[in-house]
């Protein structure tokens, strides 16, 4: 069933270095891995949930995706065309097709500029309404499409909650009829109250619209909640791929059974075994050896320290990088 | 219907409410709560009037030369402020003065201002080489002792109004630019510049459409406490002989003029040193008072 599916953006080994300057004089700069040869497809009209703790590069991986990183290596076909080579008009072209909501939806907004002028300014820069007046009819269209009160079009960020400055975020990445949404933690920063409201936006504008997300997000509930698919990040590297009703029931990755088993019972009752990693996750700036999670990994074996497992595929989908299940 | 009816009420009574307290938080009402800031504009709006309406306020012609009369004391003869060296009137010439000093003050920080905010932008926005070509001319510029600068710039322009706003605007450009540089450094890494560029805003839209209005405020204050430092600039050309020349009259060449008769006739130093003292301390309280108002963080 997989197969029949379209896909739109075809990640492969997109790495991300970020050089750390020298400290003191004459020093080699060192490297830090932010994402470190990632390869991932996504499919049209799924959502691809990215899980992975703080500083495991998954929003440096969403910014990458979107160009507001250059990436070091790896290719990113969108369509069938690499998007690292386009320039110029095909560039531009690109931009419509593929938008982002940041995760702060207090800095995402310029602060100088009203509602109606943030949601219609990609209009204005694509050229897409030039009519005035068919553009505020059009920016009014949007603004009632994420729940916003229409008579709230004149006022500045400032003026609105959290999770109405976020449906200025989404209405504005909506502006360009995009085919790829990145989402980058666009509920971490909201009440849980008006995270399901906003969450419930992404749903039913995925449905109306048929866009594909990819969802950035620290919140195992939320990610349960919104994706199809889910990535666990490590390190940089994607652990675990696989469809997100399996992945809660059957993780496999040492390091996914010690995530979901963090997730507390919904009831006091439920005695659950919880696996602690010990350990802090270990820093990414040097060059890494081995799995990233060797030194914290209970089952962790002599090969572990020395090859990096990559990502295998364990049938239906579910793919992992653990030498656990390999098979040689 | 009357729910819907009230619904509209309430929403307009919002409305009316949120316009309330935009229009507290207005810069201009917050200025006007600020006693130190209104001091400064009183001041400065008295010297901006008494600029405009010399001829007004006074019928005397200011380079009119009565050698009868010469180094009269204030009050004598219908001399408000008394006369200089030449019988010439010294209320006239203060009055007529205070136009050359503050246009050219304003004009030199505006001169400033515009080349300064241009370069910062750039310098900000591009970084890397582009950057460091225009700061380290900024920083050569700077190098210079400012009093260095403007003489070899009159030496070279020759003296005049607009030669000496020329002068001014040139020796204030680096610090105009530093100023704007380090702001668009913060802004340029803002989310919403990044949310910006996800949508294609170019760069020049970028620059002049999100991180201009978010710099402008720090620029503002700079440039009203600019036109302080511009005023005593042009004070010092004109004493050292090099901005006005003569028979034009402006508060410094005025002050130089009393430097030669401290002893005989101190009344000449001394009004037009108290003009521009109390010209630049109003400008000076409104800078600060501005400052208070648009960057509250900024408040020691």
């Amino acid at each position: 069933m997989k197969d029949e599916k379209k896909v739109l953006m075809k990640v492969r080994n997109l790495t991300k270095e970020f050089k750390i300057k020298a400290s003191k004089f004459g020093e080699q700069p060192q490297i830090l891995h932010a994402v470190n040869d990632v390869s991932v497809d996504i499919y049209e009209g799924e959502t691809l949930g990215i899980i992975g703790e703080s500083g495991c590069g998954k929003s440096t991986f969403g910014k990458t995706l979107i160009q507001l990183h250059k990436a070091t290596s790896g290719s990113v076909e969108y369509n069938g065309r690499d998007i690292f080579s386009l320039q110029g008009k095909e560039l531009k072209d690109l931009k419509r097709d593929i938008q982002m909501v940041f995760q702060d939806p207090y800095s995402s907004l310029d602060p100088r500029k009203t509602a109606a002028k943030i949601i219609a300014e990609p209009l204005v820069v694509h050229k897409l309404e030039p009519d005035k007046k068919k553009r505020d009819d059009k920016v009014l269209g949007l603004m009632r499409e994420v729940g916003l009160d229409v008579q709230h079009v004149n006022r500045f960020p400032h003026e609105f909650s959290g999770g109405q400055r976020q449906r200025i975020n989404v209405a504005r990445a909506l502006a360009l009829n995009p085919k790829l949404i990145i989402c980058d933690e666009p509920v971490s920063a909201l009440d849980v109250s008006i995270q399901a409201q906003v969450l419930n936006l992404f749903n039913r504008l995925q449905k109306e619209y048929n866009l594909t997300y990819v969802f950035i997000s620290h919140d195992l509930g939320v990610i349960k909640h919104v994706s199809d698919r889910i990535a666990i990040m490590y390190l940089g590297r994607i652990v675990e791929l696989c469809d997100a009703d399996k992945l809660y029931d059957n993780p496999l990755h040492p390091y996914t059974k010690a995530l979901l088993s963090a997730i507390p019972t919904e009831s006091p009752f439920v005695k659950k075994e919880r696996i602690v990693l010990k350990g802090d996750i270990p820093s990414p700036i040097g060059e890494q050896i081995g799995c990233p999670l060797a030194g914290r990994c209970p089952q962790c074996m002599e090969r572990c320290r020395k090859e990096t497992p990559k990502l295998m595929n364990q049938g239906e989908g579910h793919q992992v990088a653990c030498f656990l299940y390999d098979e040689k | 219907m009357s729910a819907q009816n009230t619904e509209a009420l309430g929403a307009k009574a919002h409305e009316e409410m949120l316009k309330k307290e935009r229009r507290a938080n207005n810069v201009w009402n917050k200025l006007k709560r600020n006693k130190t800031a209104m001091i400064g504009l009183v001041i400065v709006l008295f010297m901006v009037i008494i600029a405009i309406f010399a001829p007004v306020i006074t019928s005397v012609d200011p380079d009119e030369i009565h050698p009868l009369d010469t180094f009269l004391t204030p009050g004598q003869n219908g001399h408000i402020f008394g006369t200089d060296e030449f019988g010439r009137d010294l209320f006239a010439r203060i009055l007529y003065g205070s136009r050359v000093s503050i246009i050219v003050a304003v004009g030199g920080t505006i001169v400033a201002g515009i080349i300064g905010i241009l370069l910062g932008l750039i310098a900000g926005y591009m970084g890397g080489f582009v950057d460091a070509v225009i700061m380290r001319i900024m920083d050569g510029l700077l190098a210079f002792p400012f009093v260095l600068l403007s003489i070899i710039l009159m030496t070279v322009l020759g003296p005049g109004v607009v030669n000496v706003i020329i002068a001014i605007g040139v020796g204030n450009v680096p610090s105009f630019a530093r100023v704007v540089r380090g702001e668009v450094h913060i802004v340029k890494n803002e989310e919403y510049c990044n949310a910006g560029r996800v949508i294609g805003v170019s760069n020049i839209r970028m620059l002049f459409s999100h991180i201009l209005p978010n710099i402008l405020s720090p620029v503002i204050v700079y440039a009203t406490l600019g036109v302080a430092g511009a005023i005593i600039s042009e004070a010092a050309l004109s004493f050292l002989g090099l901005g006005i020349s003569t028979p034009t009259s402006s508060w410094g060449s005025i002050l130089r003029q009393g430097k030669d008769c401290l002893n005989t006739a101190p009344h000449v130093a001394m009004i037009s040193g108290l003009f521009i003292l109390v010209t630049v301390l109003g400008f000076n309280l409104l800078g600060d008072g501005i400052r208070d108002v648009l960057d509250p963080k900024m408040k020691k």
